[in-house]
């Protein structure tokens, strides 16, 4: 897994991960992810190129959504995979951890 | 025998794979069942859902083995072995630690709100969604937990 942070929009940051989101892979992110969370910015966290994912991976993302959420900014999900997609329904957390398919809709979340 | 009846043995004996590997209880060795897996399926050529259910359903056993179950020794391990099927896949995990019913439906959990998400407590419900079948007995030894997936 690969983690890298970049500036998204105005007042935003990306976050790309790269790699499968298992239990070696949220080992990586915890840190830079937490890190970044709790930066008082909304996140973006672009989930292109994620090939796996399991609860785990889930746990960091709904850890690093609730500190963005405490700072009043919104963490959105970018573009995963059909199957990967399918892992954050089933965890019925499509609600809580938006999914966007565009940049576009993403500052658009980010907006609201 | 009848040509027919010969190609449908032919069929399933082609399907008749399976691989068995020893592992320890650690995160190293949950990353290392999922390389191992998702390796096998490249290899034999299993579709990327069905492939993904088994690998997901897998990891969340491996993952609740070393976080939740109790140690019986320091020589704890787990033993898993997928065939693959003309329906899809099967697989058996088994654990040495102290027994455990994975079988037993969570309750569901209420995500009403993000600050009231609670962060853990998925993977069971994964792993019962994934699976077509979960069946669970412990030999005095192993948990042993039975698994099929089913290409769609």
């Amino acid at each position: 897994m690969q983690i890298t942070i970049s500036e998204f929009g105005a007042s935003g940051k990306r976050v790309t991960l790269v790699g499968k989101l298992d239990i070696r892979g949220a080992e990586v992110i915890d840190l830079p992810l937490a890190t970044v969370a709790g930066g008082r910015q909304s996140v973006v966290v672009d989930m292109t190129e994620v090939d796996f994912i399991a609860s785990i991976g889930i746990r960091h993302l709904v850890l690093a959504a609730k500190a963005v959420a405490r700072g009043d900014g919104r963490l959105v999900l970018l573009n995963p995979t059909a199957l990967v997609t399918d892992v954050l329904i089933t965890s019925g957390l499509e609600q809580l951890l938006p999914i966007v398919r565009s940049e576009d809709e993403a500052l658009a979340a980010l907006r609201r | 025998m009848p040509r027919y009846d010969a190609e449908l043995c032919a069929e399933e004996v082609a399907f008749d794979q399976a691989e068995t590997r020893v592992f320890g209880v650690s995160r190293d060795d949950v990353a290392a069942i999922d390389d191992w897996l998702e390796l096998i399926g490249t290899r034999w050529d299993v579709d990327k859902r069905t492939m993904f259910g088994a690998r997901l359903c897998i990891a969340e056993l491996a993952a609740n083995t070393l976080e939740h179950g109790i140690a019986i020794s320091g020589e704890d391990h787990t033993i898993v072995t997928v065939r693959r099927r003309s329906f899809g896949v099967e697989l058996e995990y088994l654990d040495s630690r102290a027994p455990f019913d994975p079988t037993a439906r969570p309750a569901p959990l209420r995500d009403g709100t993000l600050e009231s998400a609670d962060a853990r407590g998925r993977g069971l419900s994964l792993i019962h969604a994934y699976a077509d079948k979960l069946t669970y007995s412990h030999d005095g030894t192993y948990n042993r937990i039975g698994l099929i997936i089913r290409s769609a």
